[in-house]
């Protein structure tokens, strides 16, 4: 005997139990993003779990249990860490302590050409207005001070907690992620369960391919200007590199925010001067092989959208949530384009795709 | 040594869950898809297994819905049915045709949507009584044979192996249809 249709009733209470899944989903979310003390740590400890999740599978395939498998990560982790930290901090030390003794000057440099360059303009077309960037950027600057100083004790503290919490957190995601999901999923009633699982899974990955590919391209971008710099004799090529690197997560202008540091560094000190065009070489040829050959094949192989999409989203990103808006734009569109994806697949199943079998 | 009491409160709590989970990896072990598998296998294979409640008359997957994974019947019986939504005529409505299958405990079905992408269910499954089933879905499968090949390798041969039949037994139904076609045909022709 078929009894489905009894079941059509059921519809508003499932509906119900899909409702208050995802409200506890949500709330256990927003425990950790909502508060500003975890929402930093859990971000980047769940970022972290992003890119630690392919060595911890090659770790299990080699026949380990998950547990010891994410210990020998630690372990291996902390050791590159403590090397590098060895190998580095002596270079990025003496770069950071130059660049804090230096950086009042290549700012009040910097301002004193914007000035010029900014009434010579003023000068030549009558519409611009005097002195409006130049004042903007002092102002902004003395703010930004202003704020680092204020907050530099709260900021420090704050560091040293994400230094505690986000490995601890990282460990748990690690450890106790899918047990975590699989009771998520037993919360979704039946007739909800499997396209819930798949739009999350497809959404998960999506995000996760996203994050690694554009974190592998950041490295690549930040080792080329390091080593770039390094051999025109360019200085802080370490703290430019990395900041290179950094910026170049953030689409479309994170290069430009990249270049600009570089640019007063060489700009304003006159003994530097000859390094203007090498500097540029450098970052252009970075940013040349990233769009022909690093993100046509790591990142936009997994971005399957328009570019205009892409270009909407990350603006309305930036207009919204800034920086971190458009950091986090895109993998955000492919997400929605996922779910819209599957939701037009279930209302409209494709014709005459009737596979044999059950 | 005497044997400690349970705790009042708490003392069958662990051990319900422990229950239950080797409740789990019994069924697991005599599943046709899980045969080649050890008991350690096992145990990391049921960290992917969902395990699902339907009531007596509730649908476990209807026709042409996006179908994920396959399930394994460890409680209650299963009806499989095929509908079809084309019905010649102006009616609109589904019509119902005979249950293909009806299966009881230890069988599995909907193990095509394991392998194919974007599956499309081919048939009805609906509970004939309170069952209890154990799915197992394609990106666990996939993590799986990331993670652990050789466990991965032993399901995806045993799957294999369930799909060559089914497709030797539909090969012999072909067969046997047109064995009885080709009188009827040519007899027409002859007319």
């Amino acid at each position: 005997m078929l009894v489905t249709k009894g079941f059509e009733g059921h519809l508003r209470a499932d509906l119900f139990r899909l409702f208050l899944a995802i409200s506890a989903g949500i709330a256990i979310v927003w425990l950790f993003l909502g508060s500003p003390i975890l929402a930093t740590p859990t971000g980047i400890a769940w970022v972290f779990t992003l890119l630690l999740t392919p060595p911890l599978a090659f770790l299990e395939r080699q026949g380990r249990s998950r547990k010891s498998s994410i210990l020998i990560l630690f372990g291996v982790l902390g050791l590159l860490l403590f090397v590098a930290g060895a190998t580095f901090y002596q270079i990025i030390a003496e770069e950071w302590e130059s660049i804090q003794r230096e950086a009042p000057l290549y700012f009040s440099q910097a301002l004193e050409k914007l000035t010029a360059f900014e009434s010579k303009m003023a000068s030549r077309f009558r519409f611009i207005g005097r002195g409006r960037v130049s004042a903007w950027v002092n102002s902004t600057s003395r703010e930004t001070a202003t704020w680092l100083l204020t907050h530099g004790t709260s900021l420090a503290g704050d560091l040293l907690t994400n230094l505690i919490l986000v490995p601890i957190l990282t460990f748990f995601f690690l450890s106790d992620g899918p047990m975590l999901r699989k009771r998520f999923f037993q919360l979704i009633p039946n007739r909800f369960f499997e396209s819930t699982y798949s739009v999350t899974t497809k959404i998960s990955n999506a995000i996760s391919d996203y994050l690694r590919a554009k974190l592998i391209e950041a490295t690549l971008v930040g080792s080329m200007v390091m080593v770039g710099l390094a051999l025109i004799g360019a200085p802080y090529s370490v703290l430019l590199g990395l900041l290179a690197g950094v910026t170049n997560i953030v689409p479309y202008v994170g290069p430009f925010f990249g270049l600009g540091p570089a640019l007063i560094v060489v700009g304003t000190d006159p003994a530097l001067s000859q390094l203007l065009v090498p500097v540029l070489v450098v970052y252009g040829v970075a940013n040349a092989i990233d769009n022909i050959y690093i993100f046509p094949v790591v990142v936009a192989k997994l971005v399957d959208l328009h570019p205009l999409l892409l270009i909407a989203a990350v603006t309305l990103g930036q207009e919204y949530y800034g920086l971190v808006g458009m950091l986090i734009s895109i993998p955000l569109a492919s997400s929605a384009k996922v779910m819209i994806t599957e939701i037009a697949a279930s209302l409209y199943p494709r014709r005459g795709s009737k596979a044999h079998g059950r | 040594m005497p044997s400690r009491l349970p705790h009042p409160l708490f003392g069958d709590l662990f051990s319900r869950r422990n229950q239950a989970k080797a409740g789990l990896l019994e069924s697991l072990k005599h599943a046709p898809l899980f045969k080649d598998l050890s008991h350690r296998d096992l145990r990391y294979l049921s960290q992917f297994i969902y395990e699902r409640h339907f009531e007596a008359g509730e649908s476990i997957f209807g026709l042409g819905e996006r179908g994920l994974g396959v399930y394994l019947i460890l409680e209650g019986r299963v009806s499989i049915r095929s509908l079809t939504p084309d019905a010649p005529g102006d009616d609109p409505t589904p019509r119902t045709e005979p249950e293909m299958a009806q299966l009881g405990e230890g069988s599995f079905f909907g193990e095509l949507a394991l392998v194919e992408p974007d599956h499309l269910r081919t048939t009805q499954a609906v509970a004939l009584e309170a069952t209890r089933l154990a799915g197992l879905f394609q990106p666990d499968l996939n993590e799986i044979v990331e993670r652990k090949p050789s466990v991965g390798a032993k399901i995806l041969l045993r799957l294999g192996q369930v799909l060559a039949r089914r497709l030797i037994e539909t090969h012999d139904r072909l067969k046997t249809l047109e064995k009885y076609r080709e009188p009827s045909h040519a007899r027409h022709e002859g007319v």
